[in-house]
Parts: C-alpha cells; structure tokens; sequence
C-alpha cells in the first residue's frame, strides 16, 4: 500500500514548522470568539465584530501556511486538526454550559436516560426516531457512567473527538486519492466552508458522530483500493465496525454511506469492467441489508419520520417549479426572526460564486489527471449535485433537504476545488501573492458557509444565566421553568411549545409532547380551548400545560433565553390563549414566572 | 505479547485507565484516564490485529484508532444492553477486554521483528511553549464560556409556584429572579372569604423560598380552593404574582 506520509518529503530542520506559532493564533482567535460572545450574553456591543475577527485570526493563518508548499504531511494534518477542533471550540463557547440547540436537549435526553436506567431504547416523546439510533448516546453514556461526568460535558468531548476524527479521516482520504498533502491539507480546509460545519455539525446529536464514522469508512475503502491483493481481506472487520457503527448511529448518514457505496462499486466497475476486489460491492450489499434489517426491524418509526419531509419537499419543488408558490427567499430560517446585514449576505452568496468559478477549474484538472480514478469520479458528481442542492434551497418545504444533502455532496465539492490548482498562481512571479488570494478565497468560503447555515442573529450567544452584583446567578425564564418542573414535580406528562418543551426535556428530564402531533402547538396558541383540544390532553395524559406568553416560545432555537430591554418589543400571543387554561374547571394555576404560566389540568380532580 | 512495545503498552494503558478512571472520584481528572481508555485504546488494537499486511504510517492510524474507538463504544452499547446493561464497571471491563483480546491477536499474526508505531516526533521547545500558550489562550476562552455574567439589559422577574404538602398543607415557593435583593408580601387564602395568611419575604438573586403553610381548618371535607397571591414590597397594593390549587378530602385519589 501507498505510505502516505513519504508523499512529500519533509524539509530539513522543520520541526513543527509554523505549529507553534498557529496554535498560538488559534487559541487567540478562540479567546476573541469567546469575548464576543461574552459581550454578547452581557447583552452589550461590539460583539459581533468579535466574532467574526476571531474567526479570521483562527482560520487565516492556517489557511495561508496550508498553501505553502514547505510544509509537510505531519505539519498540514496537525493545522487540519487544529482548524477543525478551534471551529468546534467556537461553537462550545457559544453555548457551555447546557446545551441550547433543539437538537441537543432531544438527544441529551436520550443520553440521561440510558444514564439512569442502564439500558438503551428509551422513548423520546419528542423525537420518537431518535432511542432507535443510540451509537451517540451509547458512546456518551460511556463517558457518563465511567468518569460520572454530566451529560453535556460527555457530549461535547465525544462530540469533539468525532470533530477530531472527521477532519483527520478527510484529510488521508483526500490524501489518498490525491497523492498530494498540499491538496489534502487545502480540501480538508475547503470542508470548513461547508453550511453546517460551524454550528449544526458540531452539536450533540447523532449525525455528528456518525458523519465521521462515514468519513472514516471512506479513508478506509481509498486506502484498501491500493492495499495489495493478499492483503485485502484484513479491511474487512474495520469496515464492517464502521459500516455497522453508522446504521446504529444515524438513518441519513446510513443512507449516505449505502450511496457512497454504490457510487463507488459502480464507477470502479465503469472503468475497470470488473467487479472483482477492490471493487467494494459486497460492502454496498452489506450495508444495505444491515440498513433495511434496522430499518424494518428495530427503528421502523424512522419510516414515518422521513417520508413526510421527503415528500413535502417533492411537492415544493413542484409547486415552486409550476409557479403555485414562490420561491422562498434566501437567508430566510424556518422563522421570520433576524434579519441577515447585507454585507454578510454579499460574503456568503460571494463565497458561492467563488466556488462556482473555481468548479471548471476543478473539473478540468480532474479529467486531465485523475480520469481514471474512480474516488475522483465520484467527488466530481457530488460538487455538481452540490450546486443542484443549492438550488433546493428556494424551495420553501426543500430548504432542509437541500441543507443536509449539501454536507455531503462537499466532501466533493472541497476535494475538486483544491484540486483546482489555484494554490500554484504566481501573479507576476511573485508566489506569496497567489497564495494571499487563495488564503482570502479560502476566508471568504468558511465564512460565508457559517453565515449561510446558521441564522445570523443566532451566531453568538445570548443570556441565559447572568451574574447579578452579589455573586449569585440568575437563570431565563424558561430555564427556571423547566429547573422548577424537576425539583418539583414528581411525575405526569407536560405540554408546552418546543424551546420550553425542549428544557423540559433536559435539564427538566420530564415527558413531554410538542408540536403538531399530538396538536399541542395549536392548542397552546388559539385564544379559545375547544373539547376536542381538552379531549385530547386527557387522551394523552398531558397533565401539566405549559403556557407562555412569547411566541418565540415555538421557536427551538431562539425560545430558551431572558427577555432583553432593547427598545423593540417581544412578540406575544394573546393574553386569552395563554390564561384560557385557567378556565377549565378542576385546573389550577401551579407556576407562574411572568411569560410562563404552569397548569395542572387535574389538580382539583 | 514479547517484542511488540506498543501492543504491552495499549494492554498495560488499558488496565491502569480503566482502574484510576473508575477509582477516582474527581470527575476531570478521571476523564484524563477514561478518554484514552474510550477514544483510543480499543480502536488502535483492533487496527493492529487485523491490519498486519497493511502497515499503516504512524499519522493514519489516528483517525482510524479513533474511528474505530467510536464504532467499538457504538456497538458496544448495544452488546451490553444485552449483557446486564450499561454501567461503569462494565463499560471499563468491555473496553479493556477489547483492547487486550485485539492487542493478543496482534501479537500472535504480527511478525515478531515487525515494529508497533505509536512513537511521535518530540516537537521543538519554542513550538512546544507556543502550543501550550495557544491551549492556555482556548482554556481560558473555555473558562470565560461556562462564566455567568451580569447582562443589565435582560429582564429580571419573580417565580411562584405552589403544590399540596399532604392533606392539609400547601407548599408555596418564590424564587427571585431579579437583578436586586427583593422583598416580598406572600398572601395565601384558604377557602373563598377567609383570611388571608401573610408571610413577608426578603430574597437575593437567584435565591428561593419555600415555606409550607397547613391550612388553618386543618383538612377540608370537600375540595378546597387555595389562593397565593405574591406582592412586591416596592409595589404594596398591586398583586404581583398569583398562582393558586386545591386541597383534596383525604382518600380521595388524585390522578
């Protein structure tokens, strides 16, 4: 097999090289990171700035080092690993210490419960897919149980060690298929700039952990395809571990990998007419058995949970394409809250066109040298299914589809941009020059990708638990809710709008129901209880209803933290929705912080 | 395992981590032997037993060590659910066993003259010194993210909530939520056209009271109403929280 690291040799005296000095600027630009988003909690300015400046002082630096060519492949996977766990830190201090994404408290659940009850499949009453797939949660229970460490810090170190895995597994596949660190090193950089590596790739839920389980079963089958033929059958249990990992772990990402599979044991067989190993189609077999033994057999639920935004998102296209209903506007969340500043949408959409233009550049590079190899066939259909899932994006129900589709199909994308060549420009023989300009493409794709996947008025923290002057602290009110349903209620089932939903989950560790099925949003929203909304607690035994005030209360990203004293004022339901509870005969009002009321529906039964 | 440094010194790791991890108390430091014990042991034994042919360099084994480690902890999850379920002792005990039942295996197909590779390159005392400023530099990031601070825009408020302490006693709580030291005047009614019990209440941030108050009839003989209403000493006359419930007749079930 192919000993990677000798692919460029390593110049004399380049102990570490540029490390030091970039750790050093990483852990700067984490520091500033984490500044702003300190501003940001103390409700003050300029936090943003921050921000985005740390970021800069993280990832430029690395960048321009990773487009030289005196590095060497020691040097360039440590820079990868350190972009790719400084951007897992900007995300952790955003958020220590709970965590605050709706997916998170879903899977942190999960997770307390295995914890308390020593054993897996425990129903989630707001996510019913997810027990089913508990290789996160089996993994963070470890971590749990052995060392007695709170949910949250085991998440985000299993979290972060799959960060860690995922960027080093990309850089050898890359390396693997390119025969060229420098390649390798920028691609894996260029992965950065994906939508959802900054924030929604980095949280604690299963496709975090499972995408890098992908990528590592990928490096394995680029490695095994220039392993000699005597030596072929050793891949086995290792792929088979990692195939087995993801069908345990995340639905999507099985599928993805049964994709790649296929992909790949067809292209090899397009162009070596053979089906003989390394040809990986008994892995594509495999892998789609053991997916459809899952599927049918334990998380049948999963069935349900995907066909119903698969097909929304079909009808969306066809209505967008048919003229039915517009297209939906770009940098547009699933609420109306936030506006993005123009600037940053220029940078983001800008990003795009930069990686539109180098697209051909790619390409072309691709076909002059790597026709023939079956890994760079297959990236260069994914960067062009890249654009195509962009395109889903202006239909309104395909917006999520397109998004994740997108985080896979650039692990293509990035590996044909690097291979684009653009490194090597020598503007006027003067090479520093070329690499600044890639150095500032490079900024403007990472940057722009977080712009893009994450609302910007969600980029930076905000306060959840403040400091008041005497050393004490104080916590939001839908924080204090859920803090207070755990002390103090013993057992019974709430219903509550997903952010206080969410919390009620955990820290709350309650049972819970959000969400259009059963129809608690609506019941929690209109001014009027009907019997059937009533029928309906009782028939679901939501004993507790949760009523607030805010309608941001709906909203699982933005829902969890204080009212800020800014001059706008917060968006409310009507009063009569939220005291209607009250009305019905035997409830009594249990809880009351303000903005959420508590009802206990049986109190005087 | 005679001749193969690496695989005596996963096996030997092994063991050690999973003891201290399990024996000490002090959660951090207990991570610092759990986390190669998880994240790196399992996996770079199994790499080592079955990729005897397929020598990898020192680099590709990380990620597929890690990798590997992930894959062991996901299924290993599932084999103990099965097993007696998913605690300590036997988490540490199904990783240890999986490192040294792979690490034997390697011993027995690796050629005895064939070198282990977990040896890294010492790195220079400047990039050394950096590198450890740079981890200071995230730690102290780290440290101001888990850090409360005071936010004077945020809206400070006031908890009440109130619950039945048996037959003939309510408990009621007030947490102060506010940016001051705040006082309060608790009014908690039994029965309609009764008097009023009054508690007043002085709270820090972030500090709760709960006081359980038995109602002066002793326990009722029908379902009865229960009122606390919670006044602001700045704000006498305007009632500032309410909350109210019910004590039951005793024996009579409640769902």
């Amino acid at each position: 097999m192919t000993r990677v690291d000798a692919v460029l040799p390593r110049p004399p005296g380049a102990r570490g090289g540029w490390v030091g000095p970039l750790f050093l600027s990483a852990g700067a630009g984490l520091l500033l990171c984490s500044i702003g988003n300190a501003l940001s909690r103390a409700t003050e300015g300029p936090a943003m700035t921050l921000y985005w400046l740390g970021m800069l002082v993280i990832a430029v630096p690395i960048f321009y080092r990773l487009t030289s060519r005196e590095a060497s492949t020691a040097e360039r996977l440590t820079l990868v690993c350190l972009l790719g766990l400084a951007l897992f830190g900007v995300k952790v201090v955003r958020d220590a210490p709970i965590f605050t994404f709706s997916d998170e408290l879903i899977h942190a659940y999960n997770a307390n419960q295995i914890s308390i009850h020593d054993h897996l499949f425990h129903a989630n009453p707001v996510l019913k897919v997810t027990p089913y797939y508990p290789g996160l949660e089996g993994a963070t229970s470890a971590l749990m149980k052995i060392t007695g460490l709170s949910g949250y810090a085991a998440g985000t170190i299993v979290v972060g060690t799959a960060r860690l895995t995922l960027v080093a597994a990309l850089f050898f596949l890359f390396l693997q298929v390119s025969g060229s660190a420098r390649t390798a090193g920028l691609a894996a950089a260029i992965y950065a700039g994906n939508f959802n590596f900054l924030f929604w790739g980095a949280q604690f839920s299963y496709e975090s952990v499972a995408l890098p389980l992908l990528l590592v079963v990928m490096m394995v089958l680029a490695v095994r395809e220039k392993a000699p033929r005597e030596a072929l059958r050793e891949w086995v249990l290792p792929l088979c571990l990692g195939i087995a990992a993801i069908v345990v772990t995340h639905h999507l990402t099985s599928y993805a990998l049964v994709a790649v599979l296929a992909a790949l044991s067809l292209t090899i067989w397009l162009l070596k007419r053979s089906w003989q190993a390394p040809n990986p189609w008994p892995y594509a077999i495999g892998a789609a058995v053991l997916v459809a033994f899952w599927l049918v057999v334990v998380a049948s639920a999963t069935l349900g949970y995907l066909s119903t935004p698969l097909s929304n998102a079909f009808d969306a296209i066809g209505n967008t394409i048919g003229g039915e209903s517009p297209p939906r506007g770009l940098f547009q969340g699933n609420t109306t809250v936030g506006v993005t500043p123009i600037g940053a949408r220029v940078v983001a959409l800008g990003a795009i066109v930069l990686m539109a233009l180098a697209l051909p550049l790619g390409l072309r590079e691709l076909w002059r040298k790597q026709r023939r190899s079956p890994w760079a066939i297959v990236f260069a259909l994914a960067s062009l299914a890249f654009f195509v899932s962009l395109l889903l994006r202006l239909a309104p129900a395909a917006w999520e589809t397109g998004n994740r589709a997108s985080e896979f199909f650039f692990i293509g994308l990035a590996f044909v941009l690097a291979s684009a060549g653009i490194q090597n420009w020598r503007p006027g023989n003067r090479p520093w020059l070329g690499r600044l300009a890639v150095t500032a493409a490079l900024a403007a794709i990472v940057i722009g990708g977080a712009i893009s996947g994450w609302p910007w008025d969600s980029q930076l923290a905000r306060p959840l638990r403040i400091a008041t002057g005497d050393g004490g602290s104080i916590v939001s009110p839908p924080l204090a809710m859920a803090e207070w349903a755990r002390r103090e209620i013993p057992e019974g089932k709430f219903a509550a709008q997903t952010a206080d939903a969410n919390l009620l989950l955990d820290p709350g560790g309650k049972e819970v129901a959000t969400g259009p099925n059963p129809d608690v949003e609506d019941t929690l929203a209109e001014p009027a209880l009907a019997p059937w909304q009533l029928r309906m607690l009782d028939e679901n035994d939501l004993r507790y209803v949760v009523s607030d005030y805010r309608e941001v209360s709906a909203d699982g990203l933005r829902g969890y933290y204080f009212p800020v004293d800014n001059g706008s004022s917060e968006a409310l339901f009507p009063t009569s929705a939220v005291t209607k509870f009250g009305k019905v005969p035997g409830a009594a009002r249990v809880y009351s912080n303000g903005t959420i009321t508590v009802y206990d529906m049986e109190a005087g039964r | 395992m005679r001749g193969h440094h690496d695989l005596r010194l996963a096996v030997t790791a092994a063991i050690v981590c999973a003891v201290l991890a399990l024996a000490i108390p002090i959660e951090f430091i207990s991570l610092l032997f759990a986390a190669p014990l998880a994240f790196f042991l399992p996996g770079y034994a199994i790499a080592a037993a079955t990729l005897v042919h397929n020598r990898l360099t020192r680099l590709q084994l990380l990620p597929l060590s890690l990798g590997l480690s992930l894959a062991t902890l996901a299924l290993g999850s599932l084999l103990l659910n099965y097993l007696g379920g998913l605690l300590a002792g036997s988490w540490a005990l199904l990783l240890v066993v999986v490192t040294i039942a792979a690490a034997r295996a390697a011993a027995l197909r690796r050629p005895a003259a064939q070198a282990g590779g977990l040896r890294l390159r010492r790195p220079a005392a400047a990039t050394l010194a950096m590198g450890l400023a740079g981890l200071v530099l995230a730690g102290g990031a780290v440290a101001l993210a888990y850090t409360p601070l005071s936010a004077g825009h945020a809206i400070g408020y006031t908890e009440l909530w109130m619950q039945p302490a048996g037959d003939a006693a309510v408990r009621v709580g007030v947490g102060n939520q506010q940016h001051t030291s705040t006082g309060y005047e608790l009014q908690v009614q039994f029965g309609r056209g009764t008097a009023p019990v009054s508690r007043s209440l002085r709270l820090d941030p972030g500090e709760q009271a709960v006081i359980e108050l038995p109602a002066p009839a002793g326990a009722p003989s029908q379902p009865l109403p229960v009122i606390a209403t919670l006044f602001r000493e700045d704000t006498p006359g305007l009632a500032y929280r309410r909350v109210n419930g019910w004590l039951l007749p005793p024996g009579e079930p409640s769902r």
